[in-house]
């Protein structure tokens, strides 16, 4: 990685590439409400066995099992999917009524979408096409691919939800082609592609000193696709594009929810990898099992190798004030991280820590590699507990 | 297969502690060489004993106090390098010993290391050597055995002793580029204006603390100029005169005993201007910089409560896909 491009988000179109079916899928599912399903039963794809429970393909369930899911710990039904059955079927589209009716609620509903509140709310939606971390071109590469589907998308989706205008966050690079877009009721506002600019905390606020908006809703790019493909078919879906960072360079890919890292990293030299992150190299995740599923929040895969890892290590301050300079939401990050390392929490809400976004610009930048966000992670956890035991 | 877990960020700028001394010590390299071209040799053995009983007391106090925090990363080297910029090329041996020594245990280690120390540790080596061996330090007296070639007759003494009218004889090109008497390094004013500048273009100092340290120093000399110039000397010479060149870009910027908040280090640099200025005029010092930054040094832990009030960015979401 050369540092100068270290921060721009600008990527080149990289091709989605489909990926084939993985050997196992990992759903997750809470046990509970599925005790009805046995090892070794038959399921069919987009069937509706549980309420709530949609599988996204045709095949058998190997076992129930317990798994860390994005560091949640989460029971999973593992499936063997069979290969090419039933996969290409065109689901009954359903016309979009003027206002939002039942059934449309209805359809969203059985594809995991719950957004009356949202619907009768008068606040304001905001479409971010800006990725959120480092090394992930999702949001870029999706606009790049459905731009020419944006109009009809955006006046279904201000159908669904009622709306007049909807405002939709675009990189700068890209602008020119959806400017057009702005005549249609949509408010097309430019954002440069430097990160941090693209998490959802930041954008949001940008586009309220732009906009001058009423308490802004964030949603994805991709996401926002979704629930438009729902509210017409009634069924969710089931794909997640995925950036794919290793010693080959960046891919797009394409792949089913639930699919094991270990499937998606298969072309992927892993034997000398020493980490596997996902959600990008400043906010993501350090995954210790290559059998961890894609979810909707796994944006990006990146694997790290010998050379590029930081060990942590345990530090003094030298109190430089680098991390102050460089927080985006204007924190104290030296004196937090210090009453943190002391345990004394309550100084460090005094402080505001309940702010801090994690983009990650503190520890990046700490010229003594100190963890500062995982140090501000602990004394927000510890404000919590003792918020809790104060209720009890 | 094995895999590493950690908290993010996954990456790192690459920028350490021992770049940012490193950077430190560039800065200082001009200066350095200036007075080794002035004071040959003897220059040499000063700089040389400072930076060798700076690491030797370093690693020795590490060991006593049990503190295993943190590497070795050239801040002791610096340190050394650093006061022996304010010392005079005749300091006697154990002088240069019992201060650098001082600097380091009761400066920085006593309370507990690099970051900890409230004032900056140099300045307290150098004060209690100046209180308690005047003689020593005073640039007159030490300067007698040398043929420098101009008038080894301190500007601020002059100063002190026979008004503003007197200080005429100086010329703001000489005091600039460094022909005048003081310590072996603190007198070249442009090599370390240089080595300043170098530090403000690597970002490893911040603008403010310098700039508003001169203009300190300018609007308050100029207060008393206004008031009488026959006794009290221009702005122009105060700047370029004495330890204040060095004060400005390497002294007042020690990390830890300087704050951190943008409007702390502007009232920081301005306090340490103010000072300078007030103690050489009216104090029997000749040359007050090394008082002015250890007193704003007091000021640190309150100045750094002007930071600004963080902000909410509190926001909502819907749909799936967003931690």
């Amino acid at each position: 990685m050369k540092k100068e491009i270290k921060f721009n988000q600008e990527y080149d179109d990289i091709k989605i590439v489909e990926l084939p079916l993985p050997e196992h899928i990992f759903l997750p599912a809470n046990r509970k409400n599925n005790k009805n399903l046995e090892v070794g039963d038959k399921i069919n794809k987009f069937d509706e066995v549980v309420p709530g429970l949609i599988f996204p393909v045709t095949g058998e369930i190997r076992e129930f099992l317990k798994m860390y899911v994005d560091g949640v710990e989460t029971d999973v039904i593992k499936i063997a999917p069979v290969k090419n059955g039933g996969d290409e079927d065109n689901p009954e589209r359903n016309d979009i009524a003027d206002k939002p009716d039942d059934n449309l609620l209805l359809r969203l509903k059985r594809s995991g979408y719950i957004l009356e509140s949202i619907i009768d709310s008068d606040s304001d939606i905001v479409v971010s096409a800006v990725d959120t971390d480092l090394l992930c071109s999702v949001s870029q590469q999706i606009l790049r691919e459905n731009r020419k589907d944006l109009n009809q998308n955006f006046e279904l989706f201000k159908k669904i939800f009622n709306r007049e205008k909807i405002h939709f966050a675009v990189p700068e690079h890209l602008f020119d082609m959806v400017w057009k877009l702005q005549s249609r009721g949509v408010n097309v506002f430019k954002v440069k592609p430097n990160y941090p600019n693209g998490i959802p905390e930041i954008l949001i606020n940008s586009a309220i000193e732009k906009n001058s908006l009423k308490s802004p809703l964030y949603l994805k790019l991709e996401e926002f696709l979704n629930i438009c493909d729902a509210a017409v078919t009634g069924r969710p879906n089931f794909k997640k594009v995925i950036t794919l960072t290793d010693i080959n360079g960046m891919r797009n890919i394409n792949v089913i929810k639930g699919t094991p890292l270990s499937h998606i990293l298969k072309d992927s030299d892993v034997s000398s990898a020493v980490k596997v992150v996902t959600g990008g190299p400043l906010r993501g995740y350090a995954n210790f099992d290559l059998d961890t599923p894609v979810t909707d929040i796994t944006d990006s895969v990146y694997v790290q190798y010998e050379k590029d890892v930081i060990r942590a290590v345990n530090n003094q301050c030298i109190n430089c004030g680098r991390c102050n300079g460089h927080c985006p939401v204007n924190l104290s990050v030296n004196l937090i991280t210090r009453y943190s390392e002391f345990s004394l929490f309550e100084k460090c809400r005094d402080l505001g820590v309940d702010n801090c976004i994690e983009c990650g610009l503190c520890s990046f930048y700490c010229p003594t590699g100190r963890s500062l966000v995982q140090l501000i992670r602990l004394a927000k956890s510890e404000i919590k507990n003792l918020e809790g035991e104060i209720e009890q | 297969m094995k895999l590493i877990v950690s908290s993010p960020p996954h990456w790192h700028s690459g920028y350490s502690e021992k770049k940012i001394n490193l950077d430190f010590i560039i800065g200082l390299m001009p200066a350095l060489i200036h007075s080794l071209y002035f004071f040959g040799m003897h220059a040499a053995r000063v700089i040389a004993l400072c930076v060798a009983v700076a690491i030797l007391s370093e690693v020795i106090l590490r060991k006593i106090f049990k503190n295993n925090i943190g590497p070795f990363n050239g801040s002791a080297v610096y340190l050394g390098i650093l006061f022996s910029m304010l010392l005079p090329p005749t300091s006697p041996y154990w002088l240069i010993v019992f201060g650098v020594f001082l600097s380091i245990f009761i400066g920085r280690e006593i309370f507990g290391g690099i970051g900890s120390n409230p004032f900056s540790p140099v300045l307290v080596g150098m004060a209690i050597l100046e209180l308690s061996w005047p003689s020593h330090l005073n640039v007159n007296l030490t300067s007698v055995n040398y043929n420098l070639g101009f008038d080894c007759h301190s500007p601020l003494t002059a100063l002190k002793s026979a008004g503003a009218d007197y200080t005429s004889k100086f010329s703001f090109f000489e005091l600039g580029i460094g022909n005048q008497v003081g310590g072996i390094g603190s007198v070249a004013i442009i090599f370390l204006i240089i080595g300043g500048i170098y530090l403000l273009i690597r970002k490893v100092i911040r603008w403010e603390i310098p700039l508003f340290f001169a203009l300190g120093v300018i609007g308050m000399s100029a207060i008393f100029n206004a008031i009488d110039p026959h006794n009290f000397a221009c702005p122009w010479f105060h700047l370029l005169t004495g330890n204040i060149a060095i004060g400005m870009f390497f002294l007042s910027t020690d990390y830890a005993s300087s704050p951190f908040s943008n409007p702390g280090k502007i009232i920081f640099g301005l306090g340490c201007g103010i000072l300078t200025v007030l103690f050489r005029v009216l104090s029997v010092h000749e040359d007050g910089v090394i008082y002015a930054i250890l007193i704003m040094n007091l000021f640190t832990p309150m100045l750094d409560k002007l930071v600004g009030r963080p902000k909410m960015l509190k926001t909502a979401y819907f749909g799936r896909g967003i931690k």
